[in-house]
């Protein structure tokens, strides 16, 4: 009888003592994942982590199914190949579409969510790209204006040949969606990347914010700065992403809707840092196209934060993120 | 018992063997320890069973028809090599450690030692599959996880021996 | 005797209890001895862990790998991983080039082909996550 209370102690004992190794450790779970053609991780910390980040992967699934222009079955291919005949979108898509039509009226349409006909002539990212002729590019350009899309309510016209992408703002959206989702579950930690587009929430410990990297447009596989920040999306575009190279210059995916060439500018990468990763998305864009000075304009009157690199390797910095950031690349020079 | 009570009995343990094994696949172990293919190992119940009532022979051979049958069933080479090793391993312990059984030690402890080879076995397998000895820092929070595993695979068996011996199955004089 | 045999555990138990836990801690603590800045360099498939190497410098290999829709091919060099080549339509993961730090990836979409470090790092510069 006695050796059976020492066994029962003895298996008691090492349950708490296996409990107790698992209670010291924060409960972490995270999940890799391919969705609107790019990679995708989520890392959340608490006791509802794994039901949170399973239910930011069906959210994002289900939101791509909604704005994917490749799928048949999806709001905006019904929309890009309706002819110009109103179509009935969804309130979610209604929402992001109403979202991209803002950004593009308040960047004066450098970023602008009916670019595709443009970037699907010169496919950069496919086997087929390759320099258009002028002639070609006159052709498409007159179906890059974001002021001829109608949206009333859920309703949406575009001309006949123009094409609606929300892929400029998707990722920054899902961010945006993803997060609010894990709050809900009652995450108050997490690390997202969509694809690049980074969003951290909470701090990474009480008092030390998470610190997010930012790459190097040299080396795309690495990093040249980092920033500490907490509860705050950031988000890059440059000119590494994908590009085209012909006649020994580099045309890269962001195109000017100006000139139906890819953007020429001073930058090779924009970086904005702000708690709305919708509005931050879009801005990367236009930021990009815009060149350093009037970027630069642009931020201070819109209150944005971010962080340009140019092409002689400057690295210019808005005011509120000078104290968060660190260069960490002896390549680049910081313009103070 | 006569051959064919035995033969019949192999095909049944094997049976449920697969059928725990296949069941292990829902417990996603993979998140606490990430080597794809491990596991928990509650179809080595079956074979420990097999090596107490029948012979080690035929609990080699249940150890052998799961396995295969598990990775045709679901699996993949890298599963097979992870069960068979993990598999030979612990059955292998249980028959040495049996020799003292009473003596030495109880089904707990066998079952315990069983269970740590089991992981070891399955540790070993990753470091072939993957080659790298890296993923050894898992098999510190394995062999500990293989006490209270062997506690309740012991348990089990305690049960099932009280069982057997009022089933008209095995009679005394032929059950070991 | 029925009775009281639900925890009879005999002296022999008890030593393998203290073999396991023995072994354990020898390895736990020899494995903490040895972990200063240990990174690691992984290679994903669709989702799944295909291989691991010790990024300590003793790894020199070129691996080729059925992706998702074409062949990709893999460096390996010491401390550093990079896609040499793809197939695939995009070219993108050739451009990244290596990668060698902590949280850095390297990813060929159409192959869903992912490099990854890992592992810990006293690096001041190591970062969380990378904005892309």
């Amino acid at each position: 009888m006695k050796k059976r209370q020492i066994g029962i102690l003895l298996a008691v004992l090492l349950g708490l003592l296996l409990a107790g190794c698992g209670k010291q450790k924060k409960q972490d779970y995270t999940q890799d994942f391919y969705a609107m053609d790019t990679a995708m991780r989520i890392t959340a910390y608490g006791d509802r982590a794994r039901d949170a980040v399973t239910e930011s992967v069906s959210y994002i699934n289900m939101l791509e199914a909604d704005i994917s222009r490749t799928r048949e079955s999806s709001d905006i291919f019904a929309l890009n190949h309706a002819e110009g005949e109103p179509t009935e979108l969804s309130q979610q898509t209604a929402d992001i579409l109403q979202e991209a039509l803002e950004l593009a009226a308040q960047t004066e349409g450098r970023f602008d969510p009916t670019i595709a006909p443009l970037s699907d002539l010169w496919g950069i990212g496919t086997e087929q790209a390759a320099v258009p002729a002028q002639e070609e590019i006159d052709n498409v350009l007159p179906l890059v204006d974001y002021t001829k899309v109608s949206l009333d309510g859920t309703t949406a016209s575009i001309p006949a040949g123009a094409e609606i992408d929300l892929g400029g703002i998707g990722k920054g959206y899902a961010a945006d969606h993803v997060i609010e989702i894990l709050k809900e579950n009652g995450v108050e930690q997490a690390v997202v990347s969509l694809g690049g587009n980074v969003y951290v929430l909470g701090e990474k410990e009480d008092g030390i914010p998470w610190k997010v990297g930012i790459t190097d447009p040299e080396n795309p596989g690495d990093y040249f700065a980092s920033l500490s920040v907490s509860d705050t999306a950031v988000v890059t575009s440059g000119d590494y992403e994908r590009y085209l190279e012909a006649d020994g210059k580099r045309y890269c995916h962001i195109f000017d809707p100006e000139t139906g060439y890819s953007a020429e500018t001073d930058l090779r990468s924009v970086t904005v840092v702000s708690s709305d990763s919708t509005s931050a998305d879009a801005y990367t864009t236009a930021l990009f196209v815009m060149g350093l000075e009037e970027a630069m304009a642009f931020c201070k009157q819109h209150q944005i934060e971010a962080v340009f690199v140019c092409k002689d390797h400057t690295v210019h910095v808005t005011d509120g993120l000078k104290p968060s950031f660190e260069l960490q690349s002896t390549e680049y020079t910081y313009a103070e | 018992m006569s051959q064919t009570k035995r033969i019949a009995l192999c095909g049944m343990l094997s049976a449920l063997a697969l059928a725990l094994s296949l069941m292990e696949r829902m417990i996603p172990l993979e998140l606490l320890i990430p080597i794809p293919g491990i596991k928990l190992g509650l179809a080595n119940v079956v074979t420990m069973f097999a090596l107490l009532f029948l012979s080690p022979k035929e609990a080699y051979s249940i150890l052998f028809c799961r396995v295969v049958l598990a990775s045709l069933f679901a699996g993949s080479v890298t599963q097979f090599l992870f069960s068979l090793l993990g598999g030979l391993l612990a059955l292998t312990t249980t028959w040495l450690l049996l020799h003292r059984y009473d003596k030495w030690f109880s089904f707990y402890g066998i079952s315990a030692a069983s269970a740590a080879m089991h992981n070891f076995g399955q540790i070993l397998a990753a470091m072939l599959v993957m080659q790298t000895v890296d993923v050894i820092a898992y098999l510190p929070l394995l062999l500990v996880s293989s006490i209270p595993m062997g506690f309740v695979t012991g348990a089990i068996l305690e049960v099932l021996q009280g069982h057997m011996q009022h089933l008209r199955l095995f009679r005394q004089d032929d059950s070991m | 005797m029925r009775n009281n045999t639900k925890l009879r555990l005999r002296w022999g138990d008890f030593l393998i209890f203290l073999a396991i836990v023995v072994a354990a801690c020898g390895i736990w603590i020899h494995l903490a001895m040895l972990q200063t800045d240990q990174t690691y360099g992984e290679i994903w498939v669709d989702g799944e862990l295909y291989r691991q190497f010790r990024l300590d410098g003793s790894v020199q290999k070129t691996i080729r790998l059925e992706g998702k829709a074409t062949e990709v091919t893999i460096e390996v060099d010491a401390t550093q991983m990079r896609f040499i080549e793809s197939q695939c339509a995009d070219h993108t993961c050739e451009q990244t080039g290596w990668i060698s730090r902590v949280g850095q990836t390297a990813v060929c979409l159409p192959n869903r082909v992912m490099l990854k470090i890992t592992g810990s790092t006293t690096d001041a510069d190591a970062v969380d996550v990378i904005a892309q």
